[in-house]
């Protein structure tokens, strides 16, 4: 019954949350209603007997990459870009689509008979197993995850210290409209110049 | 009623569609990438979910949460070292905008 109850206040928790974040106007509350939401499913994880998951997720998701995405969105929103138009020409049609795929997979759950007649208990040391089964069965895609991580933070290094670079283009219109033709490109001036 | 796979289920689903819709209906490249984010915290609920009440004796689940997880922040780094370099070209982070590749 408690079960039951933690189940539906987080469940509940994470909808309102992650509706938040994608209709907030003001993004960096969309960061932190993200946090919250993030926060919701790690109690889901406990309740899934998942707790080293929970930590996991509440040590990188919350702690790393949330605060990750709140200093880019630091480093480059403008106050009022809240007053902009925050949904794009998509905004009526693609809730229907989303609703349709939501009701097709429902389906599909719902009509597939799942093998879960007793509920056994999980191993007392799950995190053992964690640590076994990551350098035993899955030992290669481990390898990969660790090369993909390290190409990534160099990637990610790279690109983000292009300061001695020339920019591609310059000036954006400051009426905050970016239709076709109000971007200029400054390529072709910076050669000429050189 | 007692929880089961299902509830977990439709929770996962309908956070999926949330993080779907706001993938689509967003004008910032961020408000994509926060929406990306429930995107993977739904897969991982449903992979968990499986692993608990199908598979309680093995780990497999956690192990695919633990790689997605990992794969999450690495494309969050090099996602936002994007963001910062369109920033600074462009001054802006609306997808609309983004359209050099056109010309």
């Amino acid at each position: 019954m408690a079960h039951a109850l933690m189940f539906y206040l987080f469940a509940a928790l994470a909808i309102a949350a992650s509706l938040a974040v994608i209709l907030h106007r003001n993004i960096f509350k969309s960061a932190t209603f993200l946090a919250g939401m993030l926060f919701c499913l790690a109690a889901l994880f406990v309740l899934l007997d998942a707790e080293f998951i929970a930590v996991v997720q509440v040590l990188i998701y919350i702690g790393a990459i949330t605060i990750l995405i709140v200093f880019a969105i630091m480093l480059t929103t403008k106050i009022n870009d809240e007053h902009k138009e925050q949904f794009n020409s998509q905004k009526f049609l693609a809730p229907i689509l989303a609703l349709g795929l939501l009701g097709l997979i429902l389906t599909i759950v719902v009509k597939i008979q799942w093998t879960t007649a007793e509920i056994s208990p999980v191993p007392s040391d799950i995190l053992g197993l964690i640590g076994t089964a990551l350098l035993s069965d899955f030992i290669f895609p481990f390898d990969v995850v660790s090369i993909l991580l390290l190409v990534a933070l160099i990637g990610a290094t790279y690109i983000a210290k292009q300061e001695d670079r020339k920019p591609l283009v310059t000036e954006v219109d400051e009426t905050g409209e970016h239709g076709d033709g109000k971007v200029k490109h400054a390529l072709h001036a910076e050669e000429v110049e050189h | 009623m007692e929880i089961g796979l299902y509830h977990y289920l439709t929770l996962s689903v309908i956070l999926f569609a949330i993080g779907m819709t706001g993938v689509l209906i967003r004008r910032s490249v961020l408000s994509m990438l926060l929406s990306i984010e429930i995107l993977f915290n739904s897969i991982n609920l449903a992979a968990l979910a499986f692993n608990r009440f199908l598979y309680p004796a093995t780990v497999t689940g956690h192990v695919f949460v633990i790689f997605i997880i990992t794969i999450a922040a690495a494309e969050a780094a090099v996602a936002l070292a994007i963001v910062m370099i369109v920033y600074k070209n462009f001054r802006s982070l609306e997808v609309e905008g983004l359209t050099s590749l056109k010309r």
